[in-house]
């Protein structure tokens, strides 16, 4: 029961800080399950590949995914019910003061400078989900004088960077490169 | 327009929105063309001016994108009830394959290639997340203020590892007294 609680907890502040859509949730939902101890790092992290190849909203994914792990079915209904509850309690709210919010010069201010805070927040998830990805375990080990980079791996560097040159030379999609990733994965890592 | 009864009419914004949220992968924002298309142009419920409020607007408030621009339509085409439904519609795809493939992964857990394939996957989408943050600060960060919200937001998150809520929340204290100073200078 306390589980369910925390579940939907977590994702109802997902959804209603949530600006920018996609990505920019991920360090906010990260963060939540870290501290709540939910699952660990790693298994979060496969929740972004897992939204490539599923349709539907990264948010609804997430939820989903987490809810389910933790705690079956019903922990992924009620996650779901969660992220998406602030959007219906905000949309009614916009639809009776319609006129106010689409006009009012405070409103759209704070809006501007939240905007640019995304950007933040999506660089704060590739840095989070390169830590898991990209790096031996070792690396969060107490053991100290281990240097950052003798921890790196080198395969899976690989894959990130080859990621990156596929996307922004040859416009490859985000969804094939996902599949791809996969199978180099499996081959070479 | 033609009256139609009222569970129909329900049941056409939940087929809508099935629709549309199972043939779009990869997250909310690619669903939203297709949303445009089938409410304007397909269903003709609402006028292409409307829809492109709807949109801009389902994109600046918080909450999942596709879900608030579902609630939106929804709402205008049949009330709250209708909200509900394409709601339910536009979860619905995202919320079943994830559980399916969940079903199937638990039973490959042991297949040391299926784990070496998620490890492929994740680092792909480490790169994936920084490559879509790079467009979006592109298109987003103009001014120098931009420029200086985003890098605190990034800092406190990534770095002091504050909650992404109060990066938020500074983002938009910041943005309201940027207008205040621009209101008094003018």
């Amino acid at each position: 029961m306390f589980l369910y609680l925390k579940l939907f907890y977590v994702f109802f502040k997902v959804g209603l800080f949530s600006f920018g859509g996609g990505y920019a949730m991920l360090p906010l939902i990260y963060q939540e399950v870290q501290t709540l101890n939910l699952m660990p790092a790693k298994e979060f992290s496969n929740v972004v590949g897992l939204s490539q190849v599923t349709p539907g909203p990264i948010a609804v994914n997430a939820a989903t995914y987490v809810g389910f792990q933790s705690a079956g079915f019903w922990g992924a209904l009620i996650a779901t019910l969660g992220v998406s509850l602030p959007c219906f309690i905000l949309i009614l709210m916009i639809e009776a003061f319609m006129n106010r919010f689409q006009t009012n010069s405070v409103v759209q201010g704070v809006l501007a400078g939240i905007r640019p805070a995304t950007v933040g927040l999506i660089f704060s998830a590739a840095v989070f989900f390169g830590q898991t990805s990209l790096f031996g375990p070792k690396l969060f080990s107490s053991e100290l004088f281990i240097h950052p980079l003798s921890q790196i791996h080198l395969p899976a560097l690989a894959i990130f960077v080859m990621t990156i040159i596929a996307n922004r030379k040859w416009h490859l999609d985000p969804i094939l490169l996902t599949v791809l990733a996969g199978i180099a994965g499996a081959l070479i890592l | 327009m033609q009256k139609q009864s009222e569970p129909q009419r329900l049941w056409e914004l939940f087929w809508a929105f099935l629709k549309i949220g199972s043939f779009t992968f990869g997250g909310g924002l690619a669903m939203l063309p297709l949303i445009h298309k089938e409410v304007v142009d397909n269903r003709k419920w609402l006028a292409d001016k409307e829809m492109v409020d709807i949109l801009a607007i389902s994109q600046s408030v918080p909450g999942v994108i596709a879900i608030n621009s579902a609630i939106f339509v929804g709402h205008r085409v049949k009330g709250v009830s209708g909200a509900v439904a394409a709601a339910i519609g536009v979860t619905l795809p995202a919320f079943l394959s994830i559980i399916l493939i969940l079903l199937v992964l638990t039973n490959l857990r042991q297949n040391p290639y299926v784990d070496k394939a998620f490890a492929g996957i994740r680092a792909a989408s480490a790169a994936l997340i920084l490559l879509s943050g790079i467009k979006l600060g592109q298109s987003i960060l103009k001014e120098r203020s931009g420029y200086g919200i985003a890098i605190v937001s990034f800092i406190a998150i990534a770095v002091l590892n504050i909650s992404a809520v109060w990066a938020i929340i500074f983002g938009g204290m910041a943005g309201f007294i940027l207008y205040r100073n621009g209101e008094r200078s003018h």
